[in-house]
This record gives structure tokens, sequence and C-alpha cells, in this order.
């Protein structure tokens, strides 16, 4: 076991320092100079001239490579193009609302994922099960940005019960920043819970087909025991590597999710800096995000190795 | 998401021994993939033709006739400028087209090449691509997306090439999994010997065999490529101002919602039904390649091993009087099991008729799909979904378990009835301990506690040989090897002191030398505990060494039953001499090859009069007629065949 | 039991489900003044900005010293009185003044802060105080700007961005980057403020005029349009700016309307040297051009009439305004002739565009200019670079606002030969001539000299005016006393606005 973390956490860090170089030298694929889009409309001749000087861009790569590293190590991710302000300042701010963006869609997805994916096991081919697949398939078509309006005109316009936008923090008021992030997990979550219930139906209904199965009914065990204890307990061992890929999904989708309900997480501020071609902000939230997927890889490896018995032993 | 679970006819189409339809009679079979597939040609059509399809120009605008709801003459209504929405939807289609071809293409470009190399050199490149491959896997499209926008500004083709080019990694992937199973095949081999150079290997070989995986991946990946698109449009990154592009169409057309909200729905549909088309096209060719190959499927491991019987399809017999009725602990009479289809009912069990006495072992014999592990599930009443037992009786000591509820009928499994399986292995739960699985019965039938229930099992392990149980027990299957872990099964069935032990060929996946072991135990253990014993195999010569008598079926019919002795010396129906001949021993004795030609036919497609005809070397006209009845032809012996009073068997061994 | 299961996990959804439905609706607060806007602040340095979409972020914190009309009039505000003669301007300024982090605003303020915007940091401002030659303290409320050159707008430049007052120690320190300090009615709370997105302004207790400070405190939210109209609807949102076009949308809703004049729109052809698209160097189809953009069906379908069509910089009413003008309204018979007269088929130029609403402003005026051959191409920049754009040379032609009010200031940025949105260089001796003239000239009798120039531009094809296009400004029936800002799209005064 000690020696599956290890290998694993080698690896991680090892992808993480060459996306590490690869987000660096994102400033550096801009076609002109950055200088041009940190002065905007200031951008004189010798404006540029005396901006590039100033941020060393005269020095080799590799110098500067390092020298933005370990400055990242520090949590100093420069000052964005546009005002100034630190992004660390802005990363500190938002991180966290996406974080419980994530945890929040990740739980609903699992949640609902696992329980529609197990009944529609339970009986292949009956009503439950195809509309479960028709549900399913639906799902990962429609694109999430028109389910959240959908969503939003409904309960939040319509029937007036959750709030349409923005963000209460969970600080001020828990009740309140409950009701604001609903909409948005719900929109998030919905997505990869379809995900979630189409990997972990087809897994059960192959492990409802196994052998130790029959053999756990023959032997007398009552059935929600062996669909809980035989069943689920191996189903979730591929499933739980594709709960794993709902991370970068959710993220992924908290990008446009967050801007439909201005929630001031790092996705919106993803969208308004692209648009603005703010990369030093562009570049924190990559590697905020790649730190979080990598993470999570490196949990789902583990778990993986803690629910597999075979993997334990390694 | 065709894959509506193991019905039954979708398992017996994954087996081999169907013959092939062509893979695109297979694939038109299927309703809705095919309908998708429909839907996509129109929409490639729409995109291509686009100019001539639509009724009017995109862009042309008519501040007169603004947001018009659907009529004849805009078959979608207008928009906020007076454009037809329709002809805006056509066009949009182009937009949609374009951007997927451009990433999903870019992707295989990069990606098919990278995998060839990383499968086929293998090594550090392999290493160095894959982990380049990994690095790549951690970032959201979308996000990769935006990132090219962020560097280059905003607009399509370099945020499709980002996109492409991250996806290039699934390509890489599927490729590499491909090229690795390809490898090992003779025919590369072969190919090396005879001196053609290697990139021609990779060429006439390799690529062939990725088109159908690379089919349905691209399909699915277009599927992304379209919701990305559509993201990025309607962020206002994507598609440029007045390009009628489906994503920017649907972020437009919110704004208009109090004036026209139904302006919000073809857009939406347009994408969500595009990307449902491609994910139901690729999904259903998937299903038509039998899942064999795709990406995911080579990374994540699964625990597939043989497969039982069972797990197969029905098995099936019928008898009419198996021996003795009064005097047997276990008595099945006129068991019939049917499973319903789209074309109707099929019967899989025939009317069943057996017995078994007190300290008897009856064997069970035939080839797979002959329906003797159906009986033996018949008789625990758990026959799989959606087969039902729609006729007789399983009477276990005068009780007919078919009345039982379910939980009476749940206290008589693994207590009174118990069973053992082919494969030890996967008839033990891969993540539970091996004393966990032996305990749990104890606790749940015999309402021990933890301590008492460790202790029968320490015992029980004892009493089948496994060496060391403390330490044992604690450990999971599969660091039990085969013989030991069929060792713990019987432990397991042995539990509660069955008064009945139904074994499936428990020896079968067993390595030959500890067959003979297990045999041996099992046997010792029946005489030690004077169980009733239903042994099922399809080997002739096994049950000869375990059984007392036997029941001989074929496609859900009994066919023959006797004393094993008498079945063997002087087996009266065609098949039971087949099944005698195809003995290993008897192969070599007679020193030819006696299989018996062809394959016992499946449920619906059992033949008129006796079902064994279309293999039977004996068979007349008269066999092709009327059902066959089971006769008596001497004391404890019947027989199922017109033929069987002529001793046309006589002379064979 | 399966049952059983399937009950439990029924249960599970139906809790999520009361959870989902216990969340009632959001309360108001009272006191708040609850804004939707459409972008994020940039800088907090109000010399860094020009965009007036950015005007909104500053207005609570910053104060010149000329205040700032609804029609655009000049006030009084951190000066009391000004004199202005042929080479200097005098400012008396108030004397109970202090800015937000306690500084005495005084004249040595006044001149750190010209300083500030001629240090040529950001030049689009440093070049809008280019006359100012050096700044003279007087006294602490006195100080006098003399001039090199006529300023006639030089006052009404001072109201905005160039002319805003920073604390001097802020702008040592450079604090200014993160914090605004002005001397305004309210301050920012940084604590309260999730940047890019959300906006807390508290009260100034020490503002020298506490009869204006109507509310408590404003937040202003970066919201979509949809949004907007969403936080309207449950009551999240007392006022917010609106593009025209939503005007019948917000008045279905039973919201108040009010429309400030907008500012003044017009195709700028840039490449009037036919450099990238020769094409545009023939005056008839610069003309054709003209011809071809039915302004009124534009402001009555596209800006639901809520906008003043014109083929010329100045409206009726303008002193600068011109009768003599040629008819160069909506004709396509005579944008075709014209067209076929230049024997031109069609052309394709680029334009750009960088959000939804200049979109709506090019979109339309594609579609009209598709119909004689013409394909204008729109593509998107980033935000923030519609100036850059405009003087790349990268296109021949773009909409853009007229911000420059005087036609003096007119001439400066888009007719003279090194005009920054002149990347061309063209040079049209006659402008040059009048414009030189009639900046010498008092203004009354320079008049008739700047309307010639400004017709002169419209009749030869440098401009495709549009017309003035207004915005409007939704205010819901909680807020009192809202007045909306000439010129200046979305923006709305602050003071005295009052919440219930
Ligand atoms: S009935 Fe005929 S076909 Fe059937 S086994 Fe007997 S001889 Fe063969």
């Amino acid at each position: 076991m000690i020696r599956l973390i290890l290998t694993r956490l080698i690896s991680s860090v090892g992808i993480f320092i060459a996306l590490s170089i690869l987000i660096f030298l994102l400033m550096y694929l801009v076609p002109g100079s950055v200088a041009v889009i940190i002065l905007d409309d200031a951008a004189t001749p010798e404006n540029i001239a005396k901006l590039e000087a100033e941020l060393g861009l005269d020095d080799p790569l590799p110098t500067q490579y390092a020298r933005w590293i370990v400055n990242v190590s520090k949590g100093d991710f420069g000052t964005s193009f546009l005002n100034g302000r630190p992004v660390r300042d802005d990363i500190i701010e938002k991180f966290p609302v996406t974080l419980w963006l994530l945890i929040g869609a990740l739980v609903i997805a699992v949640v609902f994922g696992l329980s529609v994916g197990i009944l529609a096991s339970l009986k292949p081919g009956s009503l439950l099960d195809r509309s479960s697949v028709l549900l399913v398939t639906l799902g990962i078509s429609i694109p999430n940005f028109w389910l959240a309006v959908l969503l939003s005109m409904l309960f939040a316009v319509k029937l007036g019960w959750l709030p349409v936008f923005g963000y209460t923090p969970i600080t001020e008021d828990p009740i309140l920043w409950f009701k604001s992030m609903l909409l948005p997990w719900f929109s998030l979550g919905i997505v990869s819970s379809t995900l979630i219930a189409r990997q972990m139906r087809g897994a059960m209904i192959e492990v409802l087909n196994t052998d130790y199965v029959r053999a756990a009914r023959a032997s007398g065990i009552p059935e929600h025991w062996v669909v809980i204890s035989n069943g689920i307990k191996n189903a979730m061992i591929p499933v739980i590597t594709v709960i794993g890929f709902q991370v970068p999904v959710i993220i992924g989708g908290s990008l446009i999710i967050e801007l439909v309900f201005a929630t001031p997480g790092l996705g919106s501020l993803t969208i308004q800096s692209v648009l603005d071609q703010d990369l030093p902000i562009v570049q924190a939230v990559l590697m905020v995000m790649a730190s979080l997927v990598i993470l999570t890889n490196l949990v789902i490896d583990i778990s993986y190795g803690w629910l597999n018995p075979k993997m334990r032993v390694l | 998401m065709s894959d509506t679970s193991l019905t039954i006819s979708q398992s017996i189409a994954d087996e081999d021994f169907l013959e092939r339809p062509s893979f695109w009679r297979r694939f038109s079979s299927q309703t809705v993939p095919m309908i998708a597939m429909i839907f996509l040609v129109i929409l490639i059509l729409t995109a291509i033709l686009a100019p001539w399809i639509a009724p009017k120009d995109p862009l042309e605008q008519d501040l007169l006739e603004v947001f018009l709801g659907p009529s004849w003459e805009h078959l979608l209504g207008t928009d906020n400028y007076g454009r037809d929405v329709f002809s805006r939807i056509i066009f949009g289609s182009r937009v949609t087209v374009q951007a997927g071809l451009q990433a999903v293409c870019f992707a295989i470009i990069l990606g098919v090449p990278l995998g060839l190399i990383a499968g086929y050199v293998g090594g550090r490149t392999d290493k160095i691509i894959m982990w380049i491959n990994d690095i790549f896997f951690i970032l959201p499209a979308l996000l990769i997306a935006l990132t090219a926008i962020a560097v280059m500004g905003p607009g399509l083709t370099y945020a499709m090439a980002a996109v492409g080019f991250g996806m290039a990694t699934r390509y890489i992937r599927l490729t590499r999994g491909v090229v690795l199973v390809e490898r090992e095949k003779t025919y590369v081999e072969s190919a090396k010997v005879t001196g053609i150079q290697t990139p021609i290997i990779l060429f006439r070989h390799i690529l062939p065999n990725i088109f159908s995986p690379l089919v349905v991946q691209t399909s699915l990946l277009f599927g992304i490529v379209i919701l990305v698109e559509a993201a990025l449009s309607f962020v206002g990154a994507g598609a440029p101002v007045g390009q009628p592009s489906w994503g920017r169409m649907l972020s437009e057309s919110r704004y208009w919602i109090s004036q026209q909200p139904f302006l919000v729905i073809p857009p939406g549909l347009a994408i969500t039904f595009t990307v449902l088309a491609l994910n139901l096209f690729g999904d259903g060719l998937r299903d038509v390649m039998g899942r064999k190959i795709t990406a995911t499927d080579i990374k994540v491991q699964k625990q597939k091993r043989s497969r039982s019987d069972a797990a197969e399809l029905p098995d099936e017999i019928n008898e009419k009087s198996g021996g003795s009725g009064a005097d047997s602990i276990l008595s099945i009479r006129g068991l019939e099991v049917k499973f319903p289809s789209i074309s109707g009912e099929f019967t899989v069990l025939d009317n069943i008729n057996l017995g078994i006495r007190k300290g008897e072992t009856l064997g069970l014999i035939g080839e797979s799909g002959s329906g003797k592990s159906m009986t033996a599930w018949a008789v625990m009443n758990l026959v799989p979904f959606p087969g039902k037992i729609t006729n007789g009786t399983v009477r276990l000591e005068g009780r007919n378990l078919n009345e039982l509820t379910r939980k009476q009928m749940r206290s008589i499994r693994g207590n009174k009835i118990a069973m053992v399986f082919q494969d030890p292995l996967s008839a033990l739960d891969p993540v539970m301990t091996i004393g966990r699985q032996i305990c749990k019965p104890l606790k749940i039938h015999k309402n021990m506690t933890k301590r008492q229930a460790r202790e029968r099992a320490v015992e029980l392990l004892n009493l089948v040989r496994v060496p060391e149980p403390h330490r044992r027990l604690d450990e999971y299957p599969h660091q039990f090897s085969g013989g030991m872990a069929q060792r713990a099964v019987i432990a397991r069935a042995l539990a509660c002191n069955p008064d009945v032990l139904i074994a499936d060929e428990p020896t079968t996946a067993l390595d030959v030398s500890i067959q003979g072991q297990v045999l041996e135990l099992m046997q010792d253990i029946q005489e030690k505990l004077g169980m009733a014993m239903l042994f099922i195999t399809h080997n002739l010569g096994v049950a000869a060494d375990v059984c007392h008598r036997g029941a001989v079926m074929y496609a859900g019919q009994i066919v023959e039953t006797g004393k094993i002795d008498d079945l063997i010396e002087n087996p009266k129906h065609p098949y039971t001499a087949a099944l005698l001949m195809a003995m290993p021993e008897n192969v070599q004795k007679i020193n030819r090859l006696a299989d018996i030609k062809g394959q016992v036919p499946l449920p619906w497609a059992w033949p008129q009069g006796c079902r064994f005809h279309p293999r039977c070397e004996y068979a007349t006209d008269q066999c092709t007629k009327d059902n066959i009845e089971l006769r008596e032809i001497a004391p404890n012996h019947t027989v199922r065949c017109v033929r069987s009073t002529e001793n046309i068997l006589g002379e064979r061994l | 039991m399966k049952k059983k299961l399937g009950m439990s996990l029924l249960t599970g959804v139906v809790v999520l489900a009361m959870l989902f439905a216990m969340a009632g609706p959001a309360m108001a607060a009272k006191d708040t003044l609850r804004v939707g806007w459409s972008v994020p602040a940039r800088k907090w340095n109000p010399h860094l900005n020009t965009a007036v979409m950015l005007l909104g972020h500053l207005e609570p914190v910053y104060e010149g010293l000329v205040g700032e009309g609804p029609k655009g009039e000049l006030l009084p505000r951190l000066a009391t009185k000004w004199e202005q003669t042929k080479d200097s301007i005098t400012f008396t300024l108030r004397d109970d003044v202090v800015f937000h982090d306690g500084t005495k605003f005084d004249a040595n303020a006044v001149k750190a802060n010209i300083a500030d915007v001629q240090s040529g940091r950001y030049p689009p401002n440093a070049k809008k105080l280019i006359a100012i030659s050096s700044v003279e303290v007087i006294d602490a409320t006195h100080i006098r700007f003399h001039l090199n050159r006529p300023a006639p707008s030089l006052l009404y430049t001072l109201q905005r961005f160039a002319g805003l007052m920073v604390s001097p120690a802020a702008l040592k320190s450079n604090s200014v980057d993160k914090v605004p300090v002005g001397t305004g009615p309210w301050k920012l709370d940084p604590k309260r403020t999730i940047s890019g997105t959300k906006y807390v302004y508290t009260l100034n207790k020490e503002y020298w005029d506490p009869s204006v400070q109507g509310v408590a405190e404003i937040e202003i939210n970066v919201l979509s349009v949809e949004q907007q109209f969403n936080g309207f609807a449950s009551g999240e949102l007392e006022v917010a700016g609106l593009h025209s076009a939503f005007v019948p949308r917000a008045k279905a809703a039973g919201y108040k309307i009010l429309s400030p004049e907008g500012p003044h729109e017009a195709l700028h052809i840039y490449d009037r040297t036919g450099k990238i698209v020769p094409e545009l160097a023939d005056p008839r189809i610069r003309r054709a051009l003209s011809y071809a953009i039915d302004r009124k069906a534009f402001a009555r379908v596209v800006l639901q009439g809520n906008s003043i069509p014109s083929t010329q910089r100045y409206l009726p009413g303008s002193q600068w305004h011109s009768e003599e003008i040629e008819d160069l309204s909506y004709n396509l018979k005579k944008a075709k002739e014209l067209m076929a007269e230049a024997g031109v088929k069609g052309f394709t130029f680029d334009t750009y565009s960088q959000d939804a609403f200049f979109d709506m402003m090019n979109e339309p005026i594609a579609g009209m200019l598709k119909k004689i051959g013409v394909t204008m191409n729109i593509k998107s920049i980033p935000i923030g670079q519609l100036f850059v754009a405009a003087s790349s040379g990268k296109y021949a032609a773009s909409i853009m606002p007229l911000i420059e009010r005087h036609p003096y200031d007119f001439y400066q940025a888009k007719l003279a030969p090194d005009a920054f949105m002149n990347p061309f260089k063209y040079e049209d001796k006659e402008i040059d001539a009048l414009a030189k003239k009639a900046a010498r000239m008092d203004e009354k009798s320079a008049a008739p000299l700047w309307t010639e120039m400004s017709r002169l531009a419209a009749e030869r094809g440098y401009l495709i005016h549009i017309g003035s296009v207004h915005f409007a400004i939704m205010v819901s029936k909680r807020a009192k006393n809202v007045k909306g800002r000439s010129f200046s799209p979305y923006n709305i005064f602050f003071r005295g606005v009052t919440v219930e």
C-alpha cells in the first residue's frame, strides 16, 4: 500500500512540474508581446519597451521559469495585467467558492448517480431502468448552461424559491449560502450524476450477474445485504474511477455555470480573465485547477487500492 | 445506451458460436442508433448544402418583421433582426460541423501516429508519450479551449486546435491499446519474419483494426467538441458576431425571452439532438462491436474470468422419472422454466423429473447449454431475471419449495440446500475475506455469534483440508489457489450441514492435478455427512467416479436416465453415446477425434421432433415428427429416442 | 430486500428535495442601493481609465474639481468657482474636504493629481490634459492651470477620469492600485467586496455634504442582462443600466425607465487612403455606405425608438448643427447607383466588436450594408482594446462612439493627420485649415467654422454617422430620485438617490 502511494505521489509530482512548465510558457505564446496586452490603450512603443525590460522578459527562459515557479510556490502569481491587483488575492478570495461548488456538485452527482444507477440495475429492462437510461443519455447531451438557464428560470424567477444570482459567504449566513449554492450545485451535479449513474448501472448489472452474487443468494443471504455488500462494494471499484473523472468535468462545467449564476468563483474569474487576456490570472487558475485534479486523481488511485484488496498487497 | 442490460437476446448475440452477420447488418438491426445515424447524415448534408437548402440568407435582416412566431414562411420564426431562424439553424450546422471536424481531425492526425509509435516501439518512447498524455488528461477540454483564447485572442480556430490537441490523448490511448493487442498476434510476427518493413506492418494490419473503435471514439468526442464550441460561443469567445452559430444563438436568445421565448428552443434543441445523436450512434456502434476494444476497457481492470454456465444462459432438462419417488429427499416433478422475449415466451426447461435419495449422488450430465445449471437454479428458486418457473414442483422432504414465501425460501438456501460452483475464484467475492464469506450463512441460518461462526469456519476449513485455517480466514480470494479456493467454497456450502448439495461442475475450472483431490474430498464428505448430492457435469467420466445414478440432458429435456454404470456401459441414447466418446480417455482409446459436431441449439431454435436429430447420426424421418416421450426400456433406465430399442449403438464401443 | 434499499435511496432524494424547497425568497436590505452593472472595475486609479462603462465603480468614491449635471453641465464640486482666460484657468477650492485616508484636500493635492495624469503612464488621459503647460499653487485653496493652446473643453474633461482627485498619499504609495482613495460620499469596503463580481461601498462619515448621501450603502453587482432582469424580478436590484433593445421587456415588467441622451455613434472610415480596402478610397462608395444605412429603422426596431438618428455629428439645437448638409439619409436606390457608378459590385472589410452591446450595434448595420453587397466581418476582440484596435491600422472601419463633445476635440481625436484614431494618417487640407483657424478664435465666431468642418467630414464620408444612441436605465419602484447621466451609457448619479 505504501509503495502504491509513493509511486503515485512521485508520478503526480512529475505531472505537476511538466504542467507548470506548459502553463509558464503560455506567456510566451502570445502573438506579439504581453506588454501590449498589459498596456492596453496605453501601448506606445516606448511604454512597451520600458515594460518589457521591467518584466524581465529579456532573461533566458529557464531563469524566468525558475523565478516564476519559486514565486508561485510562495503563492505569488504576479499581478493582474488589468488592475495591478496581486493575483493571489483573487485566488484566495475565489477558490473557496469554487471548492464548495465542486464538493456540493460532487455530492449531488454521487448521491443521485449511485441511487439511480443502483435502482436501475436491480431490474434491468424495467420501466424505471429504461427511463433512467433515457434520462442519462439526455443528461449527457444537454448543454449544462442551457440546463442552468432553464433551472434558474423555473426555481428562481418563476417560483422565487432561490436567489437568482450571487453568493453569500458561509460565514455571513449559512442558510443564504446554502440557498445561493443550490442551483449551481444541481446544474453541475445533474450532468455528472448521469455519467455516474450510467457507469454504476453497468457495473452493478455486471456484478449482480457474477457467480459470487449468485453464490451469496444461494447461501440464503438476504437480497438487500447481497446488493449492498457484494453488489455495491464490487461495483464501486470501477465506478470510483468514473467519480474521479467527474472532478475535471465539474471544474470544466463550473466555468460556464458560475457565469450563469454570477457565482464569484474561479470559473467566472476565468471567463472574465480570458476575455480580458489577463494571463497571470489564467495561469494561476490553471495551476490551481490542475493541482485540484491531480490531487483528486491521487486520492482516487489510493482509494481504489483501498477498495480493491488485490491492490492492497502491493 | 442500448445496452439494456443482459437481456437474453443480447448476451446470446455476444456468443461467438452464433454465426455472425455482417457488421452492417448487425448495426442496422438496432433501431435507435440507426435513427441517430440517419440524423447525423442529414446534419452533414445540411451543413454542406446549407446555401441550397436554407430558404433565406441567414444574414438577411428585415427590421419590419422581427420576433415573428413560426409560420409557413418562417418555419421557426424570426429573430430580433427579423432574420429567418430556420435558415440560421441550417447555417449554424456549418459552424458546428466545421468546429467539430477541426478539433477531431487535429486530434486524429496527432493522436493516431503517436499511439502507433507508443504501442509499436514500446519501451521508453512509449513511457514518455504516455506520460505526456497523462498531463493533458488532467485539464477539461473547455479549459484548454479557453486558455487558447486567452493567449491567441477570441475566435474558434485556435480554440478548436487546442481542444484537438487535448483530445489527441484519447486517440493515443486508443491506438496504443489496439496496437498492443495486435502486436502480440502472430500475423504481425510472421509478417516481420517474411521481411515486410515495420511501417507497412503497422498500416496493413493495425489500421484496419482500429477503424471501428476510432469511429466510436470520434463520434463520442465530436459530441464533446460541439458542447465546447457552444459553450465558447455562449460566453462570447467563440463564433464571431453575426455568424449563425447555435451556441451564439442560444446565448442571444436569452435576451429576448419576454419578446419571443420560442427563440431559446431551436438552438438548444439543435445542440442537444446533435450531441444525443452522436452519443447514441457511438454507443450503438460499440454495442455492435461487442464492446471489445475501447480506450476505457483497456485501462480499467475487470475481473473477467471464464463465465460459469449459468451466466451464459439457459441450461435445461426434462425427464419422466428420474428415480424412485417417495423416498427422495429432493424431488422435482414436471418442472418448466420459461423466458419472456419480444417474440413471446420460450421454454428453457421442459418437464423435468428428478429425484435424489439421502446419501445418493445424482449426476446431471450434458453439454453447456443443455439446461443443467438452469435446473440447479430452478431448484434454488433463483431462476435469473426475467425467467420464471411456469410449471412443476420442487419438493424438499415433501415440502413444496415453490409455495414458500421469499423469507422461507431464503432459510432453505445455504441451509438445507447448498451449492458449489464451477469456478471457485469467481464464486467468491473478491473484496470480502474468506472468513466473512463462510461465516455469513452461519450467522443468518444458525444465529451464531461472530466467535461461534469463526470457530465453526475453522472447523470447516479443517474438514476440507485447508492448512492454517486461522490465518487463511482473514485472507482474500485472490490469495488462494484454485484448488484451495474450491475447498473454501465447499466449506461455505457445508457450513450449515445441508441436506442437499448441488455441485455445478465443481472441478472443471481446476488444474487437472487438483481435480482428483477435490472429487475425492467431495465423495468423502458426502459419505461422512450422508447428504444428497446433485452433481452437474459435462464429463461422463467424472460422473462415473462420483455418482450413483445419472440423468443426461439435452436441449432442456432429460434424454436418458439410469444407474451410472448402465449409462456408461450400455448407453441407449445416441447423445449419451456421443458424450461417452468425447471423453478424453475414449478419444485416445479409439484413436480418433470424436467430437460431437455442432452445438446445442438455443431455446428458441429447438427443432421439431427429437431435439437431437440435426446432430444425430441415426436420425430417421420419424425422428423429425412428433415429440418423443421418455420411455422405460429396462428397470431404472429411461430413454427418449425412437430407436432406443433397436440396438443401433451396440457395436460402437 | 430490493424494496428496502429502494426506499432508503428514495428517502435520500426526498430529503434533498425538501432542503431544496425550504429555501424561501431572498430578503432585501433597506438603505442599500443595489446596482446591476455589466463590467467589473479595472484600475482603481481613475487616471488609468477612459471607458465610460468604468465610471460607475469610481463614481461613489471620487470627485473632481468640477461636477457634472444630468445634461453634462458644469457644476461646482471640489472647486467652488473658477475663471477661464485665454491662457489659464484659476480655481477656488473647498477648504473642508478630507480624503478617505485622512489626507487633507488642498491645492498641492490637485497639483499631485495633474502630475499623475501627465506622467504619461496612460497616454489617452495624458493627451486630454496636453493643454496644461504648468500648474501654479497660489495658496492652499487657490490653484491656476497655465494653458499652452486653446482648450475649449478642458473643464468638461475634468468632470471625469483625468480630473478626479486621488489622495496624494495613496498615489505616492501606489496603494490606490488596490483600494480607491478619494473624497467622495462613499468609500469602498474592501472586505465585503468580491473583485470582479460585487463592489460594496459604505458611508463616508466625514463627507462635506451629507445631504447627498441618500443611502448608507451602495452595492454594484457585475451581472449579465439576464441576471439583471432576474434580479429585478426577485427584488434583488434597484437600478441597472440597459441596452435600449431591452426597454420593452423592462416596461412590460412594469419598471421605470430613464433614457438620458446617449453617446453619438458613427461608422468611422479609417482607410480613406484605400490601403487595405481599396474601394474605401472612393468617396462615392463611402457615401453609398451612408445611403445604405436605414437609421430610422435601426432606431425604431433595434433601439426601440430610444435614439435620435442623425447623418451629422451635431443634433439640431446645437450651435454646431449644420442646416446646409446634403441629404445622406437612407436611400437604397441611390446607394446602389453610386456603387454601380464606381464600378464596384461589392467588397468585404473587417471590423470588431467586444461585447454583446457592440454586437447589437454592429450586427444590424452589417445586415444593412449586406443589401448593397458590402460584407462587414465582425471579429471579436478582448474587452478593453477598442481604442487599440481602432488605432491599430488593422481595421479599415469600425463603429465607435464619439466621446469628444467639442469640435476641437473631435478634430484632434479623429480628423487631424496625427490623430489617435486616424491610423492611416489621412490628411484633408481643407478640414485642417478650418480647424486650425477656428481654434484660435473665440467660441462664438468659431462656431460657423466648426459647423463647416463637421459637415465636410460627414459629406466626404470620413464618418458615417448613425446618431445619438440612448441607453436606458431600469429603476425599481423602491429607488427614488435616480437621475441618468448623459453621454455615459448605463451611468447614473448616486448622489441624492434614496431607497424606499
Ligand atoms: S430419436 Fe432419432 S434423432 Fe433422436 S436420438 Fe433417437 S435416433 Fe437420434
